[in-house]
């Protein structure tokens, strides 16, 4: 059975490592954009207890 | 830290070792060749493999994002955590792992010298015809392991407990030719058998040779023409044995045979001393197994005035 959170917390590992190495503000934004969608989802997970 | 007001709370995240989702999991859909051959469509974390980077992709909120490295722990949830999995997987999702796995370079290196692996590949007809890539012969080839659980193999073939057949590819009952040749290839070919001492051909090649003779290729020779086939670098070729049709004649010609030099006899060896009577047929000397890894083979016919036919097979992997 899929974890749920642990896909969401491996997505943004990847995406906080990307956003680490990037150079242009532009990536920057993209990135953090993503992180913030990335979070809302993790923040509903834990809400609804890992049953999405 | 207030927990009620969300604003402050941080989450600070570490790499789990195993990553989410198992090849039986529903939500795993299967390795792809690109990520343009991704499905459009899926649900919320379902959860695909990219074949050749050992990435694996979850699908969040509409779009496919990088995990991490999934192929490891894909090889090893295989081979140790489902016990038979390895053996009993079936279906196009478990078949692309599987071919991804047997093109990892390092990971066919950890396979090949793992016991457990080794021992589920040769209880599997479908693994067993599934790993004939280039990265799994070489990592059997230099194996010692490999070797040590191929000569089970090679008893089991001789007792007929594992069945050879189904053409170059074979078949979720029989081992093919193309496996058969990896598997051979295994410590560097050191599960051939001697010739016996009366010239009769060991029970292998028997075998082999009745379940594919079909496949083999004969390069007919005479007098000194030396040819040889134009063969690959990794190619592992069998080199069965040289037939002379029914014809007598006295000895004392100069020796014929097949080598891994030109006009060398070093794998089978047509002695000048030999008197051909009737048919005749020579299997590989003592001092060169049948099986010839990343060399050529080289015909000839010494200074016979017969025509000698040489019987091989070869499989190149890649």
């Amino acid at each position: 059975m899929i974890n749920e959170i642990l896909i969401i917390q491996k997505a943004i590992n990847q995406v906080t490592l990307k956003l680490q190495s990037a150079t242009t503000q532009d990536e920057k934004n993209t990135y953090i954009q993503e992180l913030q969608q990335l979070n809302s989802v993790l923040q509903e997970l834990v809400e609804k207890g890992g049953n999405a | 830290m207030n927990l009620i007001d969300r604003s402050q709370i941080v989450f600070y995240y570490t790499v789990p070792q195993q990553l989410p989702g198992t090849i039986t999991d529903p939500h795993f859909l299967g390795t792809y060749s690109s990520k343009d051959n991704f499905p459009t469509t899926a649900k919320n974390y379902d959860l695909v493999g990219l074949a050749g980077t050992k990435a694996m992709y979850g699908y969040i909120n509409g779009k496919w994002e990088y995990l991490g490295e999934y192929l490891h722990e894909a090889y090893k949830y295989l081979v140790y955590y489902e016990d038979s999995a390895l053996k009993n997987g079936t279906g196009d999702k478990w078949n692309s792992v599987v071919n991804d796995i047997a093109n990892a370079t390092d990971l066919m290196k950890e396979f090949a010298n793992d016991f457990t692996a080794m021992n589920n590949l040769t209880s599997s007809y479908g693994i067993m015809n599934a790993m004939t890539t280039l990265a799994a012969a070489q990592a059997f080839q230099s194996s010692t392991v490999a070797g040590t659980v191929i000569s089970t193999l090679v008893s089991n073939i001789n007792s007929g407990k594992i069945v050879l057949g189904g053409g170059r590819e074979g078949t979720s009952t029989s081992l093919g030719l193309n496996a058969l040749l990896v598997l051979l290839s295994s410590n560097n070919g050191s599960n051939m058998p001697a010739p016996t001492s009366d010239g009769t051909a060991p029970t292998l090649f028997t075998k082999i040779e009745n379940a594919f003779g079909n496949l083999f290729s004969v390069i007919s020779t005479s007098s000194s023409s030396s040819k040889s086939p134009s063969l690959s670098p990794n190619s592992i070729i069998f080199v069965d044995k040289i037939t002379v049709s029914a014809s007598s004649g006295a000895s004392g010609y100069s020796a014929g045979g097949i080598g891994t030099v030109s006009g060398g006899t070093d794998i089978i060896n047509i002695p000048s001393s030999l008197h051909i009577s009737g048919s005749t047929v020579v299997y590989p000397n003592s001092t060169h197994s049948g099986l010839v890894i990343n060399s050529n083979i080289y015909c000839h016919g010494g200074g016979w005035p017969f025509t000698f036919y040489h019987h091989y097979v070869s499989y190149t992997p890649s």
